[in-house]
Formats: C-alpha cells, structure tokens, sequence
C-alpha cells in the first residue's frame, strides 16, 4: 500500500499545470528529436539541458525524462516512413514496418506502433514502480567497496557490449575516466592537468562534454555521410486517409506480443549497458521464433513491428531503475539524466527515494501521464512529425549548432567550455566515424569521479588492502553479478552480430 | 586519417601519462591513493590498449583505410565555420556571430535559396534572443569589445 501512496504523492507533484506543461513540452521535442536520423535521446537531452537552467529541479527533470522517453516515440516515425531508423534503438522497426508502409498501410503501422511504444512504456513505469523501491531497499546496505565496483560494472559492460571493436569501446572509456581526472584531486587538493587555468580547478565539466560527443558530433557526422544534400527522398507519403485506423485484426495479432515484449525489454533494459537496441532485436527475434507463420516477417508483419517498439521503449524504462536506486547510469541518455539529477542538486542512488520522495515519485508518476500524451501526440501529430523528416539538413545544422552553443554558455558563461563543447563535437564526430564510443566517454566521464572517490574510501577502510572486495558478501555478489552480466553480455553481441546490426547502448 | 587519429590519441595519452608520472604522485606521505594514482594507471592501460588497436589494425590492414576520402570536405567545412563561429562569438558577441555564422553557413550549403536563408538568418537570432536572454534570462555572449 505504500507503493500506492507514494504513487498518489508522485502524481499530485506531477499532475501540477506547470509540471503538465513541461511534460507536454518535452515529450513534443522528444518525439521530434526522435523523427531527425541520427538524433537519438543522449544528444536530445544533452542539446535541451541548459534549456532547463531556470526552471523548478521537479519540472527541469520531468521534462528530460519526458524527452527521453519521447525520442523513442519518434524515432520509429522514420523508421517506418523512410526505412532510416532515427536511433539505433528503431533498427529492428524498420524490418516489418516500411515493407508495412510500402504496403499503403503507413497509418494503420504509425497508430499501432504508438499503441506498442504506449504499452511498452507502461508496464516499464508499473515495474519501475514495484521494483525500484525494493532494489533501493536492497541496496541501502551498499558502502564504498559496492560502488566502485558497481561503476567499473557499468562502463565495462557497456564496452562489452559494444558492437565492433571492444578494444575501441576500452579506449573511448579510458578517454572519458581521464577526462574525469582533471581538476583539483579532492583528498590532497593537488591539481591536475589544470594547465595553471582557473577555468578547469573544477574538472570538466560533463555538460560541454555530452552535447559536443553527441550533437555536434552527430551533426558533423550527418554532413560527413551526406545526410545534408538529400531532402526528403525516399519518403513513403503518409496519407490521412480513411485506413489510416488499424484494423481489429491487428489489435488481436498484437494483444499478446506487446505486453510479453514489454516484460522482456524491461529486464534488458535493467542490464547497465545493454540498452534498448538489443532488447527489440531479442523481441524481434523472440515473436519470430513464437509465430506460427514466421514468413510474414520482413514483409510487413504487424507484430514485426509491435515487439521491438514494445521492447525498447520498456528497456528505456528498465534503465531508469539502476539510475534512480543506484546512481549508475546504464546507458548514454541515462548518463545525461543523471548529469542533470547532479546539477539540481538531487543524488541519485540508494537514500533518493527516501530523501526526496516527492522527487523520486513525482518522476515515476509524471511517466505515466507522459506516456498517455504520448500515445495521444504521436497518433493525432503524425502529420507534423512527417513534415519535420522533411526538412533539409543542412538548415537545421547551423540551428541545432547554435542552440548548442549558446546552451553551452549559459550554464557557466564561459567561452573555454563553448570550445570544450566544439572540440568534443570533432571528436565525437572522428570517434563515430572510426568505431569508437563516444557513449563509453560519456559515462566514464561521469562514473570516473564516482569510482576513483569510492575507490579510495575503500582502500581507507581496508587500510590499503584490496582483500575487502573478497570479504564483504555484498562485493562477491556483485562480481558475480558482474561475472554473470559480462557472460550473457558476449552472448548478446553475439547474437547481434548474428543479426548484423551496429549501434551503442542509447 | 584513421592513422592520424589513433596517433592523436596515443600522443595525448604518451603526454598525460608522462605528467601523471611527472607531476603527480602515486601515493600520498601517510600511504594513501594519491593524485597520480588513477591517473597513471589510466595513462599506462590507454598508451597499452591503443598500442593494440594500431597493430590490429595492421593485421587487418585496415589502419589506411578512409584516407582517399572525399566526403570530408562538407564536413570539413562545417567543422571550420563552426570553430570561426567560436572565435567570432568570444570576439564579437552573439548579436553579430550568429547571423554571420547561418548566413555563411546557408549560403554555402544552401546555395540558391537566398529568401529562405535570408529569413532563417533574421528569425534565429530573434529567437535565440528571446528564447535565452528573455524567456530563460540567461547569461549570452556579449563579445570582447562591447
């Protein structure tokens, strides 16, 4: 009953008009987001962030989380429309629905995979809520040994799971712990790789960081591919006609599919690094493998479609569980949430949720209402979406470009960190190009501090000896966990090489 | 390029590993982890693991790869007119380097379009203005001279 009540606090924070209002906002920009190729929910946030400076900290992060999850909304639009996934995360949406579009039944595929995205979205929150109160139970009893491993297990199976090189994943990470390094060594105030500049005594900040590795990066990138010359080419016209409504048949193809790859996202999704990629390819796979006529899919199957959209937008929720109960970020866009928890002052972690429960329930709360008006906004604003699609590249480049440094600047005023950001998007930018993660950076930028901090509380506890890692139970358990994370990791990627599909954990 | 960059980042990772090495030390007077602790382990694990990643590429004969390419030339050309658009904010202030930027921006990758890049060129300033000075009341670059 506890739940229950925390629930109705989190919804009277949330159901506020302000608060509905920015959760509008973002959940329109996030789907937005979602529907420009390449811009998946990391770069999104990352872009918005310093949008949110003057708002309410509950308001500021609801309407993150609400782009977060809205960006999965979107990116499918283009998935099925232009068969060019917007994310990573939307690969396996383009398998069943473009051949669905080609078909002539772009709506009936656009309407359903909002009603998949919806459910998906759902039982992710409804599990968050059963599950995040026990696992920041659980946790509670973890100390300083817990953590660092718990942020090694983070960044390393995240590189583990990345696809190509894993070499390259290593590099990218130990960049991003490097980053972490500069500034002033907090237990014997010794500064380091500071250059004698004021500017850096407080380390880089992660902000600057995140939106060049991710939005000018991108952009960069999009020109590099070419991206910026075409305009809308290709584009299966979507029509407001009197089809546009799915039939009952695909309701009842679909009854089944959705909530079970809901389910099975979400535990994907609970993996630090995994990400939703990976769960709608499984999906894909796992409604092939259970399907009576599994011919259909790749030709415009309807539960093609329904199942990884189920998928990852349940994994998306997933992810939120180690972020709010642990502090550890599994994927990139949870790394920018979490930057945006730290600069409102809110910890995330074991005591969130009993320190700041208004926070902690108001954001599960405001999900559940942010995934209504998503349903809503992706059925009945399919239209604009599809005229976003269509604009050129190339005039939203030096658009995106600005924002970006203008909200760069207005988080400290400070030019240094305007360069920082431009010279991370050229980064980013040759990091894609040749394989590296720029995702590994990102979240090494942010649990390094938290590793080399807990790290040495370890070593004060244990007065130098590396042995309490073995000693403590909870540790052992964690490594096995780890252990166990690493192993079915290797599996996945083997199974995502076997589908031949590319992509970072968003 | 592929070369130049692994090489770039090995450079990098040589010059902090030696400042950890140098400057820092690995642990303090009472026996503690000390400023150069992290970082030298780091510095040595990045100089080791792009060590790595070169000779791998060498084996596949894949570290050559991408140099004949020419698609880095609007890339290339963003990259610039964003950089310039960095110097001329720090220098000049936002009012005169964002519409300087999109208009040379447009004009070069939206050739022909003058009415849209001339409308784009008024509009975003305008916004960017009402958006961060107004609405968000956020500190914008004012440049050097002003």
């Amino acid at each position: 009953m506890e739940i229950f009540d925390n629930l109705l606090m989190g919804l009277s924070i949330a159901i506020t008009p302000v608060n509905l209002l920015y959760l509008l906002l973002g959940a329109m920009i996030g789907m937005m987001i979602g529907a420009i190729p390449g811009f998946g929910p990391s770069a999104g946030i990352a872009i918005l962030l310093p949008v949110t400076f003057s708002m309410d900290p509950i308001s500021a992060v609801m309407m993150l989380a609400a782009i977060y999850y809205g960006a999965m909304y979107g990116g499918t639009i283009t998935a099925i429309l232009l068969n060019t996934p917007g994310d990573s995360t939307t690969v396996a949406s383009t398998f069943d629905g473009f051949p669905l579009a080609k078909q002539g039944r772009a709506g009936p595929a656009l309407v359903m995979q909002a009603c998949a995205s919806f459910t998906g979205g759902t039982v992710g929150v409804i599990l968050i809520t059963l599950l995040a109160p026990m696992f920041a139970l659980v946790t509670r009893s973890f100390g300083p040994p817990e953590f660092f491993l718990l942020c090694l297990m983070g960044i390393l199976t995240l590189v583990a799971l990345m696809s190509g090189n894993w070499m390259l994943g290593l590099v990218s990470a130990l960049i991003g712990f490097a980053l972490g390094t500069v500034g002033v060594d907090l237990e014997t105030g010794h500064q380091r790789f500071t250059f004698g500049s004021t500017e850096l005594i407080g380390g880089i900040h992660f902000i600057p960081v995140a939106i060049g590795l991710f939005g000018i990066g991108e952009l960069f990138h999009a020109f590099y591919s070419g991206a910026h010359k075409s305009g809308s080419g290709g584009i299966v016209e979507y029509q407001n006609e009197e089809r546009f409504w799915p039939t009952r048949k695909d309701f009842r193809e679909s009854k089944f599919t959705m909530p079970r790859n809901a389910i099975l996202g979400f535990c994907i999704g609970l993996i630090p690094g995994a990400g939703a990629t990976i769960a709608s390819l499984m999906a894909y796979s796992l409604e092939k493998s259970l399907s009576k006529t599994p011919k259909k899919f790749g030709h415009g199957e309807m539960r093609g479609l329904t199942a990884p959209e189920s998928a990852n937008n349940a994994a998306s929720s997933g992810a939120m569980v180690p972020l709010l109960t642990l502090g550890i970020p599994g994927s990139a866009s949870t790394a920018v949430l979490l930057a945006a928890f730290i600069m409102w002052g809110l910890r995330p972690g074991p005591l969130l949720m009993a320190e700041n429960p208004e926070f902690a329930w108001g954001l599960i709360s405001s999900m559940y209402l942010g995934n209504m008006a998503l349903l809503v906004i992706s059925i009945f604003a399919i239209p604009l979406f599809v005229y976003i699609i269509k604009a050129p590249y190339r005039i939203l480049a030096p658009l995106v470009l600005v924002v970006c440094v203008m909200g760069t600047f207005s988080v400290n005023a400070s030019m240094i960190e305007v360069f920082i950001m431009l010279g991370a998007g050229v980064i980013g930018f040759l990091m894609k190009r040749f394989g590296f993660s720029p995702a590994a950076v990102v979240l090494a930028l942010v649990l390094g501090p938290m590793a080399e901090e807990s790290l040495r509380q370890t070593l004060i506890i244990s007065r130098g000896s590396f042995d309490i890692f073995f000693l403590r139970p909870s540790s052992v358990y964690i490594m096995v966990f780890f252990v166990a994370v690493i192993f079915s990791g290797i599996l996945l990627n083997a199974y995502r090489k076997k589908a031949n599909i590319q992509g970072d954990p968003a | 390029m592929r070369l130049f960059f692994y090489l770039f980042i090995l450079v990098v990772a040589v010059c902090y590993t030696y400042m950890a090495f140098v400057d820092l030390s690995f642990l303090t007077n009472r026996g503690r982890m000390g400023p150069g602790f992290f970082p030298r382990i780091l510095g040595v694990s990045m100089i080791a693991a792009m060590l790595l990643v070169i000779l791998s590429d060498i084996k596949n004969r894949t570290l050559f790869s991408g140099a004949q390419d020419s698609q880095y030339q609007d890339a290339a050309v963003l990259i610039g007119l964003s950089l310039t658009f960095g110097v001329l904010l720090m220098v000049l202030g936002y009012v005169i380097a964002i519409p300087a930027y999109i208009a040379a921006t447009l004009y070069y990758f939206n050739r022909g379009k003058h009415k849209t890049n001339a409308a784009v060129t008024v509009a975003v300033p305008v916004v960017i203005h009402f958006l961060f000075g107004t609405l968000l009341n956020a500190a914008l670059p004012q440049g050097m001279w002003w």
